[in-house]
């Protein structure tokens, strides 16, 4: 190859590989009209207008517009309110926002505080739980970006490899390899957690009781009780939602049918 | 056979019989069953007794029947034993007599048969004989001619019979007995279910006490016993069950009967009487709740009031909303007040409490409900004015009581401290101000088709690079590749060069020319770069172009070939073959 012409290949690779970051980048701006509901709201509360400002903030999570703000202050009205169970329910979604995971811890102690039923809490198992934390702070879609990204390095790499002289030795080869198989990986990674995520959710018991049973009919054994609050890992892939049951894994460990009469579901 | 074996046998004959019957005498025992009245009202009780008379020595207790529409009041009697010695022909017997005697109740009327008991005397079975007796029904409002009427009765007296729902009814359990009779005493039976009313026991701690009255002509007592509020707790046609009394009574001896001071002994004429009163059905009127006010089941008489222990507080306090209904009427049956309360409280469960006097013939006293309330919040709240409504039967008609709103004031604690032990306050404040509005996400990465677009992107540039990188390697390891990739790129050059030596140099322009055409010929046929003519390179190619294309080819290679002897070749006739040689080499790369 003429030398000029590597440096040709070169720039005409790096410069594709740009072109294809940029593809990639979401557009971002701002929407200015959830704040003027939000600002609504947030008088209601102040006034002690609960049932209005419960009505905006619900409004705004209907809208897709659950920030932690609102489901911070959702929680908070509903513990006023001494409707528990609603309360951890929002709580829990907003601990999963970082920058209002305290207050949200902070309202969950006090509305299991206050519950006369405490649930047992089986820690679920450590890749369960690296799945989990990769789903909520990266998520599938910023996986299967660091994927494509590292996919992206690959191919620069090849043909680094392939048409220059100076990054023509086993190094290279690696970096390839290496890149390769973290965006297989990465991939991999961001389709499971998308499955999970599509599989099961999370539910909360904002009635005072429910019993959980062996099967799908009330005639079966009874498992064990769940009162108020108390939250299960619900799998669409084994539950008859159109029959009005879920197959749930409870916080100890068990496993059983509830029926959806008093749940309220979020995406964990 | 001889007389004495005539004897023995006629004795025998004469005895057997009498040893093998089982039902008639044993060893001279009497057995018969008898009771003491054959015709009786309903509800009185009758004594069965089982007598056997004789001289015996072993006896079993009688083995009682069953009976049909009566029944035994108890299963174990009461003996009596009595001896006689007597002289019959001068031979000593002896008489001993057993009477077990059960006490037996109608409760219903008609005809009935006592079937025989069955007994064992001296190891054989002995059964008394049957009796049938008569129950007469214990009905006060017969007119018939003729017909007896009872001696005693109950009768269950209502003061009002059309009541509306909730609305006190006195019901009186009222005693008639004939002046002969004395009641010695008299005890309620329990269990009475007055179905679909609610009651309570009236006290006005008097002892029952007799008046005179007259019914169908003859002359009664009557004693109110007992005396009940009955609240009807739904509307409709409703029936009260009889209600149960047992009495003791003793009847005056009859003066005109000469026997009954001989044959009466002490206590003979005292009796257990079971009596009931007849089914009493009331139909009762269903109320329709006023639509502008909260009716709260309140029928009678009352006044409706309500009070809040503080109106100013802190957060944290406890707040009393106190109402109280007071008054005469279904006082135990009045429904808790539902009002609206502010948010921001945690609300408790309510107490309630009652009291009620039973007294005076009627139910009076007051039912207090405590609504128990904690702000957790500071503001200022409002628990809104509302109007509670109560029935009135005597006026017929509601009536309504407003209660005032109260307006309550709560302020923060200014003594609290927030620590982090401070488990029973919510440590969580409200989110205000600017958001950062960022609509979630929604879906996969994947169901964008430009996802697609650049996920495939990268293998289609790796695909190309690899049959780039693969021309590049046969270019560099195949020589007669790489002359045949060149030779185009050549043969451009080489008339490029000669375009612009053309215009000074004719010869040497030619000569380019000449090594374009033969170059391109060689390196596409992979020829010997020299040592070949210009006839030898139109050969090669004789079979690509035709038969014009050749002749073009030759001229161009003879030309070029010749030049030198031809020094006055003009420009114009240059630039033509030089045009002329790139067409060639054009057809050359079409064809080779």
């Amino acid at each position: 190859m003429i030398k000029g012409d590597r440096w040709k290949y070169a720039l005409i690779i790096g410069a594709l590989f740009i072109f294809s970051l940029i593809l990639g980048c979401p557009a971002k701006g701002q929407i200015t009209q959830p704040q003027v509901v939000f600002d609504k709201a947030g008088k209601a509360l102040q006034s002690n207008n609960y049932s209005e400002a419960k009505q905006k903030y619900k409004a705004l999570l209907e809208a897709n517009y659950d920030q932690g703000a609102v489901l911070i202050n959702l929680g908070y009205i509903y513990a006023v309110q001494d409707s528990l169970g609603h309360a951890i329910y929002y709580f829990r979604q907003a601990e999963l926002k970082p920058e209002f995971e305290q207050q949200a811890k902070e309202g969950l102690r006090y509305a299991r505080q206050r519950l006369p039923n405490r649930e047992v809490m089986l820690p679920k198992l450590p890749w369960q739980q690296a799945f989990d934390w990769a789903g909520r702070t990266i998520g599938s879609n910023g996986l299967m970006s660091a994927g494509l990204l590292f996919l992206y390095i690959s191919v620069f790499f090849t043909l680094m490899y392939w048409f220059t002289r100076f990054m023509h030795h086993k190094g290279t080869l690696y970096l390839i390899y290496g890149s390769l198989l973290i965006a297989v990986l990465l991939a991999i990674g961001s389709v499971h957690i998308a499955h999970l995520q599509q599989r099961y959710d999370i539910g909360v018991l904002v009635t005072s009781e429910q019993q959980v049973y062996a099967e799908s009919d009330r005639s079966s054994s009874v498992i064990s009780s769940a009162y108020e609050g108390y939250s299960f890992t619900i799998d669409y892939s084994k539950s008859k939602p159109d029959e009005g049951w879920y197959y749930v894994r409870l916080s100890n460990g068990m496993f059983g049918w509830i029926e959806d009469d008093g749940i309220r579901i979020y995406e964990a | 056979m001889n007389n004495a074996s005539r004897l023995f046998l006629a004795t025998l004959f004469l005895i057997l019989p009498f040893g093998l019957s089982p039902t008639l005498k044993a060893q001279s025992a009497d057995v018969s069953a008898s009771v003491n009245q054959r015709s009786v009202f309903q509800g009185e009780r009758i004594v069965y007794t089982v007598r056997v008379s004789g001289d015996f020595n072993d006896l079993s207790e009688p083995e009682l029947p069953q009976l049909r529409g009566l029944q035994f009041s108890q299963t174990r009697p009461s003996v009596s034993r009595s001896q006689s010695i007597s002289i019959v022909n001068g031979e000593f017997q002896k008489t001993i007599t057993f009477d077990y005697s059960y006490p037996i109740a109608t409760p219903t009327e008609g005809q009935f048969t006592i079937p025989p008991a069955k007994l064992t005397i001296d190891g054989k079975q002995v059964s008394t004989n049957s009796i049938t007796i008569t129950v007469r029904a214990r009905s006060a409002d017969s007119s018939q001619q003729g017909e007896e009427q009872p001696d005693i009765f109950v009768r269950l007296e209502l003061s009002n019979k059309n009541p509306v729902v909730g609305e006190e009814i006195v019901a009186k359990v009222v005693l008639y007995f004939r002046e002969n009779i004395e009641i010695l005493s008299y005890q309620p039976q329990s269990g009475w279910k007055a179905e679909g009313f609610w009651k309570e026991v009236l006290d006005d701690g008097r002892q029952p006490r007799a008046v005179a009255s007259m019914m169908n002509g003859i002359r009664y007592r009557k004693a109110s016993l007992i005396e009940y509020a009955l609240f009807p707790t739904k509307s409709g046609e409703l029936t009260i069950s009889p209600f149960e009394i047992s009495t003791t009574v003793r009847y005056e001896r009859r003066r005109r009967d000469s026997f009954s001071s001989f044959f009466s002994g002490f206590g003979s004429n005292q009796r257990n009487i079971d009596l009931q009163t007849d089914p009493v059905t009331i139909v009762a009127e269903a109320l329709e709740s006023p639509a502008d006010a909260q009716f709260i089941s309140a029928v009678g008489d009352f006044d409706i009031s309500r009070s809040i222990s503080q109106k100013e507080m802190l957060v944290g306090e406890s707040l009393e909303l106190v109402t109280t209904v007071k008054g005469r009427g279904n006082v135990p049956l009045v429904s808790k007040p539902d009002y609206q309360k502010p948010d921001g409280f945690e609300i408790y469960n309510p107490k309630e409490s009652s009291e009620v006097n039973r007294k005076n013939g009627h139910i009076v006293g007051e039912y207090t409900f405590t609504d128990i309330m904690i702000p957790r919040t500071p503001g200022t709240f409002t628990i809104p004015e509302i109007t509670l409504a109560s029935y009135n039967p005597d006026r017929k008609q509601f009536e309504k009581t407003t209660l005032p709103a109260y307006t309550v004031t709560v302020k923060p604690d200014p003594n609290r401290k927030i620590t982090s032990g401070d488990e029973t306050l919510l440590n969580v404040e409200p989110v205000t101000g600017l958001v950062s509005w960022e609509k979630e996400q929604q879906g996969y990465l994947w169901n964008s088709p430009w996802f697609w677009v650049i996920a495939l992107f990268p293998f289609l540039v790796i695909t190309g690079a690899y049959v780039r990188k693969r021309y590049l390697d046969r270019l560099h390891g195949d020589a007669q590749f790489a002359r045949s990739a060149k030779a185009d790129d050549i043969a451009r050059e080489k008339i490029d060069q000669a375009k612009e030596t053309g215009a000074s140099n004719i010869k040497e322009a030619y000569g380019l020319l000449h090594k374009a055409l033969a170059g391109y010929i060689g390196d596409k046929l992979n020829l010997p770069e020299s040592g070949l003519s210009d006839q030898d390179y139109v050969e090669a190619v004789k079979d690509k172009l035709d038969q014009k294309q050749k002749n073009h080819l030759k001229r161009i290679l003879t030309t070029a070939s010749t030049i030198q002897f031809a020094p006055n070749t003009g420009a114009d006739t240059f630039q033509k073959d030089a045009a002329e040689t790139e067409q060639l080499i054009k057809d050359l790369k079409k064809a080779l």
